[in-house]
């Protein structure tokens, strides 16, 4: 977001106030976790212990290093596919700051310098909030944390430049590939391969940044005794971040020189196998809502979020049901979810890591002229919405919510928890699609507003308290969950009969606006 | 003549935040009339067209279309409408092929229906294979063709086409004025926004020429001309009424 935007948007009450309510929310979630992980629960506590959380860790490296694998290769597999933001221009760049640029690639580099100080920002951010109170309980020194919030920010800085090396490395290869410049083809893949072979095997370095990462995270659960080892890992990061960066300076600028121009390919909408495949609507079904639905599955499906969601579902499940960490988990992980303050936060947290339904009417809001003089009421547009976004998000959330169901002991735990994740994801899905259509921005191409996402999360956390108060009344009380479930599902209409309004004037809005 | 009257349009008038878009205007058209709007950059064409596509509300005035308010009563008529903006802004992923199916089952075309006409607009606007590719990379003019078949295989009543020509090749503009024709001889309403004058006087039977908001004449191509006095063209006349062209040279 740019200085005017983030001024203009300061000028709101409803920003203003979905700051005030985010910085609340963040101070209670670290006072309560910190809580959580130190003083509260002494049960909690015990669990953990210095020890047994190295242990724990330990057992489990595998599972962390597919994690991050996971990371790394979707930065790359991003960068193959999409165009990253920083290399993505808007027109009025293209037409008038471009031609004025001393060196081809200084928009590149000054949207991506203006992109690391922003993910520095949240960084910091979700260090201070979510993982303070967890180091507290490891107890870390001062030092340690700056170590590790270090080796966190590299790693991010080295993804980032990996996401566009690979960008332009894609379009090197095209280019070359269709002038059919073999030669220089071959060179560009040689000069690659020996750059960083020679890296490698020059500094010694372990194989991949991310477990160059994960490495320096476990030698710090070892205190300041494996300080020098720390320093060494730490300097493979920086090696690995000065060469990619080098790479990237030197491959931008031949790629906006001679490629951009000739090479300029848009979307990645050739990489999903999905041409025209815009199914036959059976007679007996609503015609309407499903060729809304149908075009929201083919959108979406090419779109490198849900890619990405697709392929970390699948990671995951295989994970899931071919690994042992499942067992080690029980051990710690059953205290924590007996108290249902946690349970809430839990869920919150794990919706929160799916909020690809802010981007739900982005592309609506630009053909809004098809959507208004269609015969197809809101509502419809809205449902097909609701459907499609649902089931993502529940698709993306399940692996986590299936370890935490199975791992939930009592009957009535986990009868609560897969009732709060239906209802809380209806929820969850109907205000993102009200935040898409508020927040969205006019011109394609640009990025979402931050302030969109906070209205999101506040929203989300605010709409959802009742919900939980609901649901804590008497909580081990099996009798009265019909009572629970029918008064969750009242709200849950009321919530969605309301938020439909508002969208559906927002919508139209807009749609005169525009 | 009452009966044959599609398009009635009553005191419109449309003010934003410091402009005023229209002002006070009235026109009407019959079936089978193919209306050229013309009018220099901000006269209200836009405008107009987007408050008889339902689009925007007017401040005051009322618009009927086949004896429906448009203002009141848009769904009873929408799908009689098939409105081209100018800028057009589509689905980028989308292949020109999908874009037609979604946009067939949005006005409930059934599907064998829409398999035929399918196959006539794809021979009609010679879009080949480019159909398959998605709307993101089309070029502009391919794009247009795209989106006007989209609006011929519902087959409307009234075509509300904003700048249709600007972008299409000549062999474009020939296919989409034939195809207008026709479907002004099936008594379907036609009208146009253009900035390309001899194309509009060339092609329409009718001609609004609207200036700051307001309708300047209204007629025929010859009666326009006339009125104006002894102007050889529309672009003479549409000179003379907006602007001092010749004090600059």
């Amino acid at each position: 977001m740019s200085k005017k935007d983030f001024i203009k948007s300061l000028k709101s009450k409803q920003t203003i106030l979905s700051y005030a309510f985010l910085i609340i929310g963040a101070i209670s979630i670290h006072i309560s976790l910190k809580s959580l992980f130190s003083h509260g629960n002494s049960l909690i506590a015990f669990q953990f212990e210095k020890f047994e959380t190295i242990s724990l860790f330990i057992t489990n490296y595998w599972l962390l290093f597919s994690v991050f694998t996971v990371f790394l290769v979707g930065a790359i597999f991003k960068g193959i596919v999409f165009k990253p933001s920083a290399a993505s221009y808007m027109p009025v760049e293209i037409h008038f700051l471009k031609p004025a640029l001393s060196f081809p690639n200084e928009l590149f580099l000054a949207k991506l310098i203006k992109i690391a100080v922003k993910n520095l920002i949240y960084l910091l951010i979700v260090f201070l909030i979510f993982v303070n109170p967890f180091l507290d309980a490891l107890e870390y020194t001062i030092i340690l944390r700056a170590v590790l919030f270090t080796a966190s920010y590299l790693l991010l800085l080295i993804l980032m430049a990996f996401e566009s090396l690979a960008f332009f490395i894609k379009s090197e290869v095209i280019y070359h590939y269709r002038i059919k410049n073999s030669i220089k083809l071959l060179l560009v893949t040689a000069f690659i391969l020996v750059i960083g072979c020679t890296g490698i095997i020059a500094f010694g370095i372990p194989f991949l940044p991310t477990t160059i990462f994960i490495n320096i995270f476990y030698v710090t659960l070892f205190g300041n005794s494996f300080l020098d080892l720390i320093i060494v890992l730490i300097f493979y990061l920086v090696a690995y971040f000065i060469v990619s960066f080098i790479l990237l300076l030197i491959i931008s600028h031949h790629y906006y020189l001679y490629i951009e121009d000739y090479n300029d390919l848009p979307g990645g909408s050739k990489f999903f196998p999905l041409k025209n495949k815009f199914p036959k609507i059976p007679p007996f079904l609503p015609r309407k809502f499903f060729s809304m639905f149908y075009k929201d599955i083919i959108v979406n499906l090419r779109t490198i979020y849900v890619q990405i969601l697709i392929l970390s579902f699948i990671v995951f499940s295989i994970l899931y049901f071919t690994s042992s960490f499942v067992a080690t988990l029980v051990f710690t992980a059953s205290p924590i979810f007996n108290a249902p303050i946690e349970l809430f936060i839990f869920t919150l947290l794990t919706f929160l890591l799916s909020p690809i339904t802010i981007h739900s009417f982005s592309d609506d809001l630009i053909c809004a002229w098809l959507i208004k003089t269609a015969p197809i009421d809101f509502k419809s547009v809205f449902n097909a919405k609701l459907a499609i976004y649902l089931i993502l998000t529940l698709l993306s959330t399940a692996p986590i919510f299936i370890l935490v169901i199975s791992l939930a002991a009592q009957p009535i735990l986990q009868t609560t928890l897969i009732t709060l994740i239906i209802i809380e994801s209806f929820l969850y899905i109907t205000i993102g699609i009200n935040i898409s259509i508020v927040y969205s921005p006019d011109i394609p191409g640009k990025e979402f507003p931050f302030s969109g996402f906070v209205a999101y999360v506040v929203l989300f956390i605010l709409v959802t308290i009742p919900l939980f108060l609901i649901f804590t009344v008497d909580f081990y009380n099996f009798k009265i969950f019909p009572i629970k479930l029918v008064a969750s599902l009242v709200y849950a209409s009321v919530i969605y009969s309301l938020i439909l309004i508002i969208s559906k004037d927002k919508f139209y809005q807009r749609v005169e606006r525009s | 003549m009452r009966t044959s009257t599609i398009l009635e349009v009553k005191n419109i008038s449309k003010r934003y935040k410091h402009t005023t878009a229209l002002n006070n205007v009235t026109l009407s058209a019959s079936a089978g009339t193919i209306l050229g709007l013309v009018g220099p950059n901000g006269a209200g064409k836009t405008t107009l067209i987007k408050i008889l596509a339902g689009i925007i509300r007017p401040d005051e005035g009322t618009v009927i279309i086949n004896g429906v308010n448009v203002i009141t009563d848009y769904g009873k008529i929408q799908h009689k409408i098939g409105y081209l903006p100018e800028k057009i802004f589509v689905y980028p992923t989308l292949t020109g092929y999908e874009f037609l199916r979604f946009v067939a089952g949005l006005y409930d075309i059934p599907e064998d229906l829409f398999d035929d006409r399918y196959e006539l607009y794809l021979d009609i606007f010679k879009m080949g294979e480019y159909v398959e590719e998605p709307l993101g990379t089309m070029s502009k003019g391919m794009l247009q063709r795209v989106v006007l078949a989209s609006i011929f295989i519902r087959e409307p009543k009234i075509y509300l086409l904003d700048e249709p020509f600007y972008g299409l090749d000549p062999e474009g503009i020939w296919i989409l004025k034939k195809i207008l024709r026709e479907k002004a001889r099936e008594k379907a309403l036609v009208l146009v926004s253009s900035h390309i004058l001899p194309l509009v006087e060339e092609f329409c039977n009718k001609i609004v020429i609207l200036h700051h908001g307001k309708k300047y004449i209204e007629g025929t191509p010859q009666e326009v001309r006339s009125r104006l006095g002894a102007m050889t063209s529309l672009e003479d006349a549409f000179i003379k009424i907006t602007g001092n062209a010749g004090d600059t040279f």
